[in-house]
């Protein structure tokens, strides 16, 4: 196992090395400077000032190696925008209402979904099943933002049942819950479905059933165990799911987070911010991945026991 | 004798999308206590899921029994609930899958999986139940049981795993073991082992066996008495000796033929010509008439009734009508039942 | 009489004799691959429901901009903001009139100024109605629905816009229809990428294997750590947002599901005997890969294709929406969901003719793939 997890580490720094090398040298590519857009009237010294003043005018090959020294200090470099301010301030500063928002997403809708397709599955081809099947194939379709911006028409500008935006109490996440939840909801429960129908036509199921255990026993002792384990293997897409749906619901409901912050940058060009983000969200994704590899083979006694071998 | 399990003719239908498929179409046997009635056939002939009906897994709602009773103790099964049921399987009736490598539930300790039925039916505590889960992992053989019991199902090999399956279904001494081709899965030094593990624990318990199997050397090997499947119909029925030495059906000359033998090295096996009938639309007459080199006319018009031939023998084919010709079995197949008897003297010394 | 029945009973126990393939020709007829997915996909009703969705959406982008005389991009500030009005379907709301929610300390204030700040002549207002009485929560405030022939106020009378205008007064018909035909360019240039770039690649490397699938399953393993997103930010950072930089930013990470999937089938496939017979009559590996494996393999292509439509169009739409996605005058529907958002409170008609076709067009494909998916590969069925 401990042989495993290094080399699963080891491949995710190189992974992540790659990522973070090529995301530098592609910035280092854009065209323009990213200063454009303070209005366009800088004169030739003042560029060069401000060059100076970012590190900008050293050789690429310098500013390679000191970017990639500070990532390892926590240090992602100076926003052009915000007054020489950190990124990583910047990032800190609006990962709060971001994780808040994520995290219930990510628990609420994989809960909901389970059920509703362990359900579906129980009840298979009846209306339980179809009303579930309904409900992921809408999850699945309907992009988020389209839901977020009927949500917010709907329950908060017309009944005025929800605030319409900002970032202040509980009943200010409701919304922006909901849209961003329904797309992991709606995986899960295919999944769940998918998985609880196989288990429950496995011979296991059946063996379990010839011994005389009650209906009830075999779909919660035997079947859903076997069912849900499977299912960790969605986080991975499910992370990505709610990463790109931060970056609109927060600009939707004006919530101040990471995704906000993201899309702002886009426009005004502030590559170390779309830098730092990006890193974050590649650092995230690869972290997911391998914790879901880890997750399945503690749970899973089979590969639980191959593990120990290794 | 007293027989333990009565089928009278028993019909299990399944709902598909192209029609309704008549699985089992009126099989009549009984089951004696203490004896092993082997169940023969092709795949697709209903012997499974007859087997399927009798411990009332007959798959709801697209499987269903239009006609017939299955007498356990004077009960008929078909009628009882599925809370009745029960708290009849894996207590009275139990059973033994195909496939030990997917019959066991795969993130349950082996031990508990043996546990589960004790504690559900005999009201054992979990100290009982573990000590009688010890002494029935030692029953089925399986070497240093203090530790097996805690291990899962993936550390253990093919065979084992059958050994633990056969100890989960003797867990209460039921009275009657359904054993589906519990053998077909394993290899063949295995199969003798688990075959000969069988043969002991039915000494030992007096359980009554039904042993599913499309294995006619097995057959020999276990039953009492041998049924012939075909067509969700059982079409020759009778002691080992009565089907091995003196079969009557066309069906069961072509399954004796189509086995291969050790001594008979010059000769080709023989094929049943053809598949088994769809069983949506079963054929009007016999169901095996389309196959049957030896048909007669009337084979495509009407059913043959049960036609006895002694007084523990009986078989479904018109060749047994006072107005038939008289046809002998082809030569191969002779050769074989003269094989069989030869056999079967090595095994009496 | 006794003699006559022991006769035909005579007749009846003669012996019949079987030709050859008389057993095989008693089973059930069998019906080939496709023949039986097409069945299986006729019957299911979801499916077929998403088929015909997505034909109707296709026809009426196709068509749809032809239907009216205005043009996508002639703006005409006279008719900005004006709601859908279609004749004959004023009951369905469709009636042109337009609805104000404005504010004041009395409910004569609000209306007055409603119609200043929307510059409108008191005679074309309709119906006036309090939709929030003053309290502590709104300073003492009215607000008042005021609900407006805004046609007539406009001086357009005449004119029927079927789904509205813009803030410039564009028919907003014309251009979702012309947006949706580029959100389906897009699902299916996808689909070709995925097809051309995944199964070579995927077919490629699970047909040679050893190293060469070796370092091609590297090259994957390092280009899935990444997560799409930021593969695309970037490189439509780099190449300025446009057609141009969707299309090369799909291109670069959309075929790698398919590459997997189609290695997986090719490998599970190249060891199987109708293979291995053609390798021993001389067939030389393009012929091979072109003849036997591909055909096994086209179902799996198919359903996966048909999932990535629908995935490209909603990455599309997204793109749009974060402002890296088409630059006006072009409009998908994405860029416009994305404009509607800036006045959509008072505008909901804006957002909402682009959010039903884009939720429609996906809803229908993702049906019709879960259909093809069942039918094509029942063991998948579940």
């Amino acid at each position: 196992m401990a042989k495993y997890i290094t080399k699963r580490v080891i491949y995710m720094v190189i992974t992540l090395f790659i990522i973070i090398s090529a995301t530098f040298f592609l910035m280092k590519m854009m065209p323009g400077s990213p200063f454009n857009n303070i209005g366009g009237k800088l004169t030739v010294e003042q560029e060069a000032f401000l060059m100076e003043q970012y590190g900008l005018d050293e050789p690429v090959p310098v500013q390679y190696v000191k970017y990639i020294t500070g990532i390892f200090r926590g240090d992602l470099g100076v926003s052009f925008q915000y007054d020489n301010r950190p990124v990583t301030d910047i990032i800190l500063d609006r990962i709060g209402p971001s994780a808040h928002l994520g995290a219930q997403a990510l628990i609420i809708g994989s809960i909901l979904g389970i059920i509703l397709g362990m359900f579906a599955a129980i009840r298979h081809n009846t209306w339980v099943d179809y009303t579930s099947n309904i409900l992921a194939v809408i999850g699945i379709s309907i992009p988020s933002f389209v839901f977020a911006g009927l949500l917010q028409y709907y329950l908060a500008v017309k009944w005025r049942l929800f605030p319409v935006s900002f970032w202040e109490s509980p009943i200010y996440s409701v919304l922006p819950t909901i849209a961003l939840m329904i797309f992991p909801m709606a995986i899960c429960a295919r999944f769940m479905r998918t998985e609880m129908l196989e288990v429950l036509g496995s011979d296991y199921i059946e063996l379990a059933r010839a011994k005389g255990v009650s209906n009830r026993i075999v779909m919660f002792k035997h079947a859903l165990r076997n069912a849900l384990i499977p299912v960790i293997t969605v986080l991975g897409p499910m992370t990505v799911s709610l990463m790109t749906g931060t970056l609109v619901i927060e600009q939707i409901f004006a919530i101040p987070g990471i995704g906000e912050q993201f899309v702002i940058s886009i426009s005004t060009n502030d590559y170390p911010v779309i830098m730092g983000t990006t890193i974050l969200f590649a650092i995230l994704f690869v972290l997911v991945i391998l914790i879901v590899d880890l997750l399945y083979g503690l749970i899973d006694p089979r590969i639980r026991i191959a593990g120990g071998k290794d | 004798m007293d027989s333990i399990l009565d089928v009278n003719n028993l019909h299990v239908t399944f709902d598909t999308y192209g029609g309704s498929v008549q699985a089992v179409r009126g099989v009549n046997f009984s089951l004696n206590k203490g004896e092993t009635l082997a169940i023969v056939g092709e795949s697709g002939s209903g012997k499974s899921v007859t087997t399927k009906a009798l411990m009332g897994l007959v798959a709801k709602p697209a499987g269903k029994i239009p006609k017939g009773e299955i007498l356990f103790e004077g009960k008929d099964l078909t009628k009882l609930s599925n809370k009745q049921m029960q708290k009849i399987r894996g207590k009275d009736i139990s059973m033994i899958f195909q496939d030990p490598m997917t019959s066991l539930n795969p993130t349950m300790k082996v031990g508990k999986q043996i546990m589960e039925g004790l504690i559900l039916h005999q009201n054992q505590s979990k100290q009982e139940a573990k000590k009688r889960a010890l002494e029935l992992l030692q029953l089925v053989g399986i070497p240093d049981p203090e530790k097996r019991i805690n291990q899962y199902p993936h550390q253990f090999s093919g065979g084992m795993r059958q050994r633990v399956v056969i100890a989960i279904a003797l867990a209460c001494n039921p009275k009657v073991l359904i054993a589906d081709e519990p053998t077909t899965a394993l290899d063949v030094t295995i199969q003798a082992q688990i075959i000969e593990l069988m043969k002991n624990i039915q000494k030992k318990m007096e359980t009554s066996i039904i042993f599913i199997t499309h294995d006619l050397g097995v057959v020999a090997n276990v039953a009492d008495r041998v049924a012939v499947m075909y067509a969700g119909k059982i079409v020759e029925i009778g002691t080992v000796d009565d089907v091995f030495y003196n079969p009557k059906h066309p069906y069961t000359w072509g399954l004796l033929g189509s086995m291969p033998t050790v001594d008979s090295q010059e000769e080709k096996l023989i094929a049943i010509p053809g598949t088994p009938p769809d069983l949506i639309h079963p054929p009007k007459g016999d169901a095996f008439a389309a196959r049957n080199e030896f048909a007669l006319a009337i084979d495509f018009e009407e059913e043959p009734p049960m036609f006895q031939v002694s007084d523990s023998h009986y078989a479904a084919t018109w060749l047994l009508h006072e107005d038939a010709p008289h046809i002998e079995p082809p030569e191969a197949v002779k050769r074989r039942m003269k094989g069989f008897s030869t056999e079967g003297d090595n095994k009496n010394e | 009489m006794d003699k006559d029945s022991k006769g035909a009973n005579k007749e009846k126990f003669q012996r019949v004799h079987l030709q050859e393939d008389l057993g095989e020709e008693l089973t059930r007829p069998q019906l080939s691959y496709w023949k039986d997915a097409w069945i299986r996909l006729t019957k299911n009703k979801g499916a077929i429901a998403g088929l015909i969705v997505i034909v109707f959406i296709v026809l009426l982008a196709l068509i749809g901009p032809l239907m009216n005389d205005y043009s996508m991009e002639e703006a005409n500030y006279d008719a900005a903001y004006l709601p859908a009005k279609v004749k004959g379907l004023e009951w369905l709301g469709l009636d042109g009139l337009q609805t104000y929610e404005v504010q004041g300390k009395s409910e004569e204030e609000a209306l007055k100024r409603g119609l200043e700040s929307y510059d409108i002549e008191e005679k074309y207002v309709e119906n006036v109605e309090i939709v929030q009485e003053p309290s502590e929560d709104n300073d003492n405030y009215y607000t008042v629905a005021m609900e407006v022939d805004i046609y007539a106020a406009r001086g357009q009378e005449d004119s029927y816009y079927w789904f509205g205008t813009d803030s410039m007064g564009r028919d907003l018909w014309t251009r979702i229809w012309k947006g949706t035909q580029i959100s389906l360019y897009i699902g299916i240039l996808a689909a070709m990428i995925d097809m051309i770039v995944g199964v070579l690649y995927g077919g490629i490397s699970g047909y040679y294997g050893g190293r060469v699938d070796n370092y091609m399953q590297r090259v994957i393993e390092v280009l899935s750590g990444i997560p799409n997103l930021v593969v695309v930010i970037l490189m439509i950072m780099l190449l300025d947002p446009g057609l141009l930089a969707i299309t090369i930013a799909l291109t670069i990470t959309g075929w790698i599901g398919m590459a997997r999937i189609v290695r997986g089938q090719v490998l599970k496939l190249k060891n199987q005997e109708f293979v291995l017979a053609a390798r021993t009559l001389g067939a030389n590996d393009k012929r091979i890969l072109m003849k036997h494996l591909i055909p096994n393999v086209t179902s799996v292509i198919i359903i996966n294709t048909m999932f990535t439509i629908p995935s490209a169009i909603f990455f599309e739409s997204f793109l749009s929406f974060i402002g890296l996605g088409l630059q006006p005058p072009v409009a998908s529907l994405g860029t416009l969901i994305d404009t509607a958002f800036d006045d959509y409170r008072v505008y909901p008609y804006m957002l909402l003719f682009p959010a039903v076709i884009i939720s429609l067009l996906m809803i229908g494909f993702n049906i019709l793939a879960d259909g093809l998916r069942d039918a094509l590969d029942p063991k998948m069925r579940k």
